[in-house]
């Protein structure tokens, strides 16, 4: 199911001066895709993933999927979507303080209506992500990396089409960066596209494009490993 | 482990079990709120009710007693303090006579003693079981036969003994009737027709008691304490009392209407008092627990933000900020009356004599809608509260929340 990105556009008012933090972005995600969106901060790569995923309206373009443009959608129906299409990891710490780890990876389960139930699966993420151990544990106990792990494990407890990590490995040491990424490669290797805002350059390894933001307009490098090997020259 | 759905109640009840220095205040205010609610309304109702019962047990139109005894009459009949006092009882034939009086009636008045030959130190009103018109009809209530000679009918605060009788002057003697509560001086009093009260004395005098009734000598039968008179309609109760005084020396007259409307000011002054602090209690509580909540949601700006990233709606956010305040409510209104009924049924008697005022609590189905009232208005506090925080909470950029957050 691919995604399909056309002249979008986020115009905000500074001061008394309009300025487009996205400017005219269009461009398609496969199924599988592992796509890098690098560029310097403020340069509008947050902006343009949370437009992707209904938590900001553009000013204007469309954002497609399966023909279905979700820009259109009302609250209700764009939290539907985004609880049931896209697993959203944010920066830095992003669980619930009251509930432990598992009760954090169940949450997006129960926020529509499903069948069954989601400890069993919510287990099993916490598996695939090593952190089983401390489904009982509270936030305020974890590290780190394991926090990183249980929002990863939460972002695929609906089985999305997209995850969406905004500077994933922003506070992580080299060894559980590694760990943190080669998740993400194996999401992506499921046929879950992965789009993943970074400023680490060494998790661009692990994506399948790269696209670089600045001053609002996208641009994607026409091969990832050039990309690399130019910003590492 | 647990695995129960993530409703929006769980993850509310999660959410103040987390935090519980924070919920435990938030209790606290809504506690106060309904205390003061319940407590309020229930000790205004008790206060009209109070007003009630005694411009229903005044009866008289008119109370004519001896000179300077207005106010030991009104104390009888307000707090129940034992007082005895008498005039010449061809008073009552004088004041029969008046133009405007349609009956008359006399009481008298005398007081048993608070010592061994005595179960209880009370005021006796000895009424005329053929004309009186204030008693019997109130009697009748709980009591439908004639009251006997040597029989007794007692206030509803006379404490009585397991034989159902009562000792005055080392005599005993038998209670017919308890009566209902009134909030008055008149449920710390027993009644007794005329011939009972002429056994008192002699029983009085045998055991060389001073009853003081020697006013007009020492004979009962010519003595009376006061003479109730019921006007003749057409006549106000000024006109009738001065065609008394005209007539008859010697005496003082309390007018009824006098003596409730002096009670009906003192209570307006305390019941606007009472439904003042209660409703600036009230409002206090709404602003106290606006702030609070809007303070929390604010702490919870990031938190909210999660939900709304991982697919929770506006509506979803608005549910979880409301669910929380209305089981503060809940819990925070139950305690509160709770509270307010452990103070105010145990200490009515303690609240009655402290206030001076005729006090009655009310019956079972107004205390149960005054309850209910309360408790609906303690849960609507906390939502009512904490709407505005929770559409703002519910409305705000996600995004930029998060990133506020880090």
């Amino acid at each position: 199911m691919a995604l399909e990105v056309r002249s979008l556009t986020k115009e905000y008012i500074r001061g008394r001066v309009a300025f487009q933090a996205v400017n005219n972005v269009s461009f398609v995600v496969q199924p599988g895709d592992f796509v890098n969106i690098i560029g310097r901060s403020g340069s509008g790569k947050s902006t343009l993933v949370n437009m992707i995923a209904c938590l900001l309206t553009p000013t204007k373009g469309s954002i497609e999927i399966d023909g279905l443009n979700i820009v259109s959608l009302k609250d209700k129906e764009a939290s539907a979507y985004r609880n049931s299409k896209i697993g959203y990891i944010s920066q830095g710490q992003s669980t619930l303080a009251s509930l432990n780890v598992l009760d954090n990876v169940r949450v997006p389960f129960h926020l529509s209506k499903r069948e069954g139930t989601s400890k069993e699966a919510a287990f099993s993420l916490l598996e695939q992500t090593g952190i089983s151990h401390l489904a009982a544990a509270f936030p305020k106990h974890l590290s780190g990396g394991e926090l990183k792990r249980v929002a990863i494990a939460r972002a695929l407890i609906n089985h999305p089409d997209y995850v969406i990590a905004d500077e994933p490995t922003s506070d992580l040491d080299v060894q559980t960066t590694a760990e943190i990424m080669e998740l993400l490669k194996n999401i992506a290797e499921t046929g879950t596209a992965v789009m993943m805002i970074t400023h680490d350059m060494e998790a661009l390894g692990y994506g399948s494009r790269t696209f670089v933001m600045d001053a609002g307009i996208l641009t994607e490098c026409a091969g990832n490993r050039v990309y690399i090997s130019h910003k590492r020259g | 482990m647990e695995s129960k759905p993530l409703t929006t109640r769980r993850l509310s009840v999660y959410n103040l079990r987390s935090n519980p220095f924070r919920t435990a205040s938030l209790v606290f205010v809504v506690l106060l709120l309904a205390f003061a609610t319940f407590g309020g309304s229930l000790l205004s109702q008790s206060l009209k009710n109070g007003l009630g019962s005694l411009k229903e047990r005044l009866g008289a139109d008119l109370a004519v007693v001896p000179l300077d005894h207005e106010a030991d009459y009104e104390g009888i009949i307000l707090s129940g303090q034992p007082e005895k006092f008498y005039f010449d009882q061809s008073i009552e034939q004088q004041i029969e006579q008046v133009e405007g009086v349609s009956k008359v009636s006399s009481q008298f008045f005398i007081s048993t003693l608070a010592a061994a030959c005595c179960s209880v130190p009370v005021q006796v009103i000895g009424f005329d079981p053929d004309t009186d018109f204030v008693i019997q009809p109130w009697i009748a209530k709980v009591y439908h036969e004639e009251i006997g000679d040597g029989q007794i009918i007692a206030g509803s605060d006379i404490v009585l003994n397991d034989t159902g009788t009562l000792k005055f002057f080392d005599d005993t003697y038998k209670v017919a009737a308890q009566l209902e509560r009134t909030s008055t001086g008149m449920d710390y009093s027993v009644y007794a027709n005329m011939n009972t009260i002429k056994m008192l004395v002699a029983g009085a005098r045998e055991a060389g008691m001073n009853l003081s009734v020697d006013v007009y000598g020492t004979d009962v039968d010519r003595s009376v304490s006061t003479v109730l008179v019921k006007i003749e309609k057409g006549y106000d109760a000024d006109t009738v009392t001065t065609n008394i005084r005209r007539q008859i020396s010697g005496i003082s007259i309390v007018k009824s209407q006098n003596v409730f409307a002096s009670t009906a000011n003192n209570m307006d002054v305390l019941l606007a008092f009472i439904n003042t602090i209660t409703l600036v209690l009230w409002l206090l509580a709404i602003l106290v627990l606006a702030v609070m909540f809007s303070a929390m949601t604010n702490g919870r700006k990031k938190e909210l933000a999660l939900l709304r990233s991982v697919g929770a709606a506006r509506g979803k956010i608005c549910g979880i900020v409301l669910t929380e305040s209305l089981l503060i409510s809940i819990l925070g209104g139950t305690l509160g009356t709770v509270a307010a009924s452990l103070i105010i049924f145990p200490f009515s008697t303690y609240t009655r004599e402290k206030l001076g005022l005729p006090y009655l609590l009310p019956n079972v189905a107004v205390t149960l809608r005054l309850l209910g009232m309360s408790l609906l208005l303690s849960f609507a506090s906390g939502p009512f509260a904490a709407t505005y925080s929770a559409v703002k909470g519910s409305k705000a950029e996600a995004y930029i929340s998060i990133r506020e957050g880090e």
